[in-house]
């Protein structure tokens, strides 16, 4: 049977402990890659709307030169021209500078509104204040810590302590690389993608959790009887495989059809800030979701004390497979042993 | 058990329609925020300490401000001490940004002439209102010059002065007014004739075009003066207005200035509100009257109350500062009032009946009390103003005056405007990539999941209608925008949505590979399936409700619209997934080749 049908059927039986052996190690150099080009070597491209300063932009007829630009507004502090097109082909300037030039903004409007021959009106002007943008930043930044202790207090009740610590890992690690990709090429950072940023942090959250619940079923049902935790997220993970690639492929679809279609209109390059970041994100989401919530839970639980509730389990399993002795470690894994491979079907009885 | 199931999803399907032919019929639209059809947005902080009051205030005076400016769904809001100003659709996009920044200062100005009652009491000029008497007859002889006003304009105007014409062009390719003062004093003797006329016409025709244009050359007429006061001189001996009180004879470049400004038609242009200039206003019965410059500012105040007299008549107190920044400067100009000087010359009666000058109280360019002065001096403390005041007007006058003690300088945060190609490119952008969007993720679930993918598209088109229902209602009963920001929330939501049904689908695979039939599978997979979905929605309602609460501006229109859409997949997924999955698999066909609904082929092992 190909791949494809197997996966199509939900029947894989991938062994995810090699392949996490090798994810771990990568997405931990990720984020430190990440963490540098962020905190040591670039930093991030901020856009006006965090530094503060102004754009300015200005439909001009096709004979319009940057170099006319800079000849009708002179004298700006860190200014930068750009000739970009919008769908119709029609040509605007823009026009970037720093927080000195705020208050000078009715005076640049009219001069570049006499150079694209319009009115004042037609002149999209942003300009921002040095502190607010920090403020913004601030804002931010307290959603977000907030956000995290509220969603792990959430999957903590709700799934377990150790679900909530993986999730999280898969969470800041999503962040931390989608900033470090933005820090590394430069990308500029605006407040569009901050919520695309915000948006990650759901998704992946909600690819961990249907990973997590599955685990958290299968815990309790016959499959996870017997079987040592590791196993036990690496079968949930299979269960979960073809489910996790689809929520996926269905966010991913909007989302590269807004990344696209922004290519093609002026006005789409707001639009393209949003799906940028989403997009990376998205897929990150799946990939730690798979690839770093799943270890890193298992990994946890590996190291949960053994419990009279967990004795009590592991012994109905050992006693299954009629060992005797049902403490000894070697034993279960034996049992664990016995059980992958194909899996016989009536094991899969639920509830 | 079953069909009362299959009538929840009836419900859903009812609601949804409903929803939407309510939409239809009373006509809602969405209303678009400004990165979606063009417009403004300004965010103002004050530079000091403010209190609620004061604050509150100065809303209302932004919200006065913009109204002026016709703008359909002003949304003025309060976050803390910041004030956010969104104006979608204005078009006057400079003006706007003008006009909401400014500080509001309040101003004491001398009565120099009262002009009778206007024709109707709105302060924005009406062509209505200004071309009255003569001119209007002046109209039908110009009919060609008002369909250009700005040929006309200057073509007037070159019969007339030649160095006007200049500066006109100037204001016209500029929009910013450039005042010349002393070249007019010539001109004064250059009186009737139809050029000046036509320029005024022009005016006219401006007024009822195109407000822009029209507020520089008003700005001219009124308070720039030089060569356009030539116009206004004339037209004070065309006007059969009531000026009589103008300064008269020999005049000096000072009271020129004031009889210019106190002779054009309608009244003075907020941009054209000045401290040092001369304005024309609509007092507080509706009268037009001219006013002086600005002889004190709220500065000179030190707070106000407001006390019942014996005959159960209101009056307001005013209460100075001391020393000559604030009493003192009240009493000099109490009394040229008094005395009824040339600066505030006698408008009004005084209780001794004898007449007197008046001082009116110009907040943001609105007259709040025009009192006579009764008395030459006054102690800081004990200044009484009485009138036939309600209650209530006595309470609002003293809340001018105390917000006048206390001036709010803002600051301005940040400043945006769209212009309307830009909106219009940004939805277009939007509303393609949303539909081909939905479009690939219905291909992709019908491919996937074969006739199931139907339950997951008829929910997304569920949510889509009952959306577009709440986006709308709120547009029109909230005056909440849709902004890019929620089109993305929504375009996401989409996503969310298609997640909740994949969810389930691979449980009900799962169950039927566990050796079900599939209508029980159906059954079986539900509870598991919403228990994950249930608990991946309520993490999205969390970092919604957080991000709504703790942040400004777009992250909020995101946040709103990604909790909405969540919602309405936890309403779909509850009602009407199930009933409506289970629907398909009793169909015979499906039973026959299970595989229609996406299960593996070859039926339960």
């Amino acid at each position: 049977m190909s791949t494809l049908s197997t996966l199509y059927r939900g029947e894989t039986n991938i062994d995810f402990r090699p392949l996490w052996r090798r994810s771990v190690p990568v997405s931990a150099a990720l984020v430190v890659i990440a963490l540098l080009s962020l905190l040591l070597i670039r930093g991030l491209n901020l856009s006006i709307d965090f530094e503060g300063g102004g754009v300015w932009e200005v439909p001009v007829p096709d004979t319009v030169t940057v170099a006319d630009g800079r000849a009708a507004v002179p004298d700006l502090t860190d200014a930068r021209f750009q000739l970009v097109k919008d769908s119709n082909g029609r040509d605007f300037l823009r026009v970037q500078s720093g927080t000195a030039d705020i208050d000078r903004s009715a005076e640049i409007v009219v001069a570049l509104a006499e150079l694209g021959e319009v009115t004042g009106d037609d002149v999209s002007v942003s300009t921002v204040g040095p502190t607010w943008g920090s403020q913004i930043t601030g804002k931010a930044v307290r959603a977000l810590v907030l956000f995290f202790f509220a969603v792990a207090g959430y999957l903590a009740w709700r799934l377990e302590w150790r679900m909530a610590v993986g999730a999280l890992v898969a969470v800041v690690h999503d962040l931390a690389v989608t900033a470090g990709v933005y820090s590394v090429f430069g990308f500029e950072v605006s407040p569009a993608t901050v919520i695309a940023l915000l948006t990650i942090l759901g998704y992946s959250i909600y690819d961990t959790v249907v990973v997590y619940d599955k685990v958290l079923e299968n815990q309790y049902s016959a499959l996870g009887d017997g079987v040592g935790h590791t196993e036990l997220v690496n079968r949930s993970m299979n269960q979960v495989l073809m489910r996790s690639i689809n929520t996926t492929i269905t966010t991913v679809l909007p989302v590269a059809s807004m990344l696209i279609i922004g290519g093609f209109f002026l006005g789409g390059a707001s639009l393209q800030d949003f799906a940028l970041a989403l997009f990376i994100g998205l897929i990150l989401g799946t990939y730690s979701s798979i690839f770093l919530a799943a270890p890193v839970l298992a990994w946890l639980k590996e190291r949960e004390p053994v419990t009279d509730e967990t004795k009590r389990r592991q012994r109905r399993a050992a006693e299954a497979f009629g060992a005797d002795d049902a403490d000894d470690p070697e034993v279960i894994a034996a049992a664990v042993g016995a059980t992958s491979g194909p899996r016989p079907r009536k094991k899969k009885k639920r509830r | 058990m079953s069909s009362r199931r299959s009538l929840s999803a009836i419900a859903v399907v009812v609601v949804a329609l409903a929803g939407a032919i309510y939409t239809l019929a009373v006509g809602n639209k969405p209303l678009l925020g400004l990165d979606l059809q063009g417009g403004v947005s300004v965010v103002l902080r004050p530079t000091g300490e403010v209190d609620e009051e004061a604050l509150a205030r100065t809303v209302e005076i932004i919200r006065s401000r913009v109204d002026s400016l016709g703008v359909a769904e002003p949304e003025i809001s309060t976050q803390g001490e910041t004030i956010v100003v969104d104006l979608p659709g204005v078009e006057q996009q400079q003006r706007a940004l003008e006009l909401v920044g400014q500080t509001a200062e309040l101003r004491f100005r001398p009565v120099i002439a009262d002009l009778g009652p206007a024709l109707t009491s709105d302060p924005e000029p009406d062509p209505s209102v200004v071309g009255d008497g003569d001119d209007a007859d002046d109209d039908s002889g110009d009919g060609d010059q008002m369909v250009d006003s700005h040929d006309g304009d200057d073509t007037s105007n070159d019969a007339d002065d030649e160095g006007d014409d200049e500066s006109d062009a100037e204001e016209s390719s500029a929009g910013v007014p450039a005042g010349r003062f002393s070249a007019a004093a010539p001109a004064q003797t250059d009186t009737t004739d139809d050029a000046d006329t036509a320029d005024e016409d022009a005016d006219t025709a401006d007024d009822g075009e195109s407000d822009g244009v029209d507020s520089a050359d008003d700005d001219a007429d009124t308070s720039d003066d030089g060569g356009a006061g030539t116009g206004g001189a004339d037209d004070g001996d065309d006007d059969s207005a009531p000026i009589s009180p103008l300064p008269q004879g020999t005049l000096t470049p000072d009271q020129l200035t004031i009889r210019d400004a106190c002779s054009i038609p309608g009244v003075t242009e907020p941009e054209g509100d000045r401290p040092e200039l001369p304005v024309v206003l609509a007092d507080e019965v509706g009268n037009r009257v001219c006013l002086g410059p600005t002889l004190l500012t709220g500065e000179a105040l030190e707070t106000a109350g407001v006390s019942l007299g014996n005959f159960g008549e209101w009056t307001v107190n005013p209460v100075f500062r001391s020393g000559s920044e604030g009493i003192g400067v009240f009493n000099l100009a109490a009394r040229e009032c008094f005395q009824g000087t040339e600066i505030c010359p006698p408008s009004g009666i005084a209780a001794d009946q004898s007449p007197r000058g008046r001082l009116a109280i110009v907040l943001d360019h609105v007259i709040v009390s025009s009192p006579t002065i009764g008395v030459p001096t006054f102690n800081r403390s004990g200044i009484v103003i009485s009138g036939a005041f309600e209650e209530e007007g006595a309470r609002d006058l003293a809340s001018v005056l105390r917000f006048g003690a206390l001036p709010i300088e803002l600051e301005t945060q940040q400043a945006r405007t769209v212009s309307a190609s830009i909106g219009d490119d940004v939805l277009e952008a939007g509303v393609i990539a949303g539909a081909i969007g939905l479009a690939l993720v219905a291909a992709y679930l019908l491919s996937y999941y074969r006739l199931a993918g139907l339950v997951a598209i008829g929910g997304l088109v569920l949510s889509a209608l009952l959306l577009w229902t709440i986006i709308a209602w709120f547009g029109e009963n909230l005056g909440l925008a849709l902004t890019l920001a929620g089109v993305v929330g929504l375009i996401v939501a989409v996503g969310v949505s298609a997640d909740s049904n994949i969810v389930y689908f691979e449980n009900v695979k799962d169950a039927y590979r566990g050796g079900r039939k599939v209508s029980t599978s159906v059954e079986r997979a539900y509870q598991s399936a919403i228990s994950t979905i249930v608990k991946a929605d309520v993490v999205s309602l969390i970092a919604a409700a957080l991000l709504y609460w703790l942040t400004v501006g777009a992250v909020r229109g995101f946040a709103f619209y990604l909790g909405l859409a969540t919602i309405l997949d936890l309403v779909i997924s509850w009602l009407f997934m199930r009933p409506a999955l289970a629907f398909l698999a009793r169909r015979q066909m499906v039973t026959k080749n299970p595989s229609l609904l996406g299960l593996p082929p070859g039926g339960p092992s």
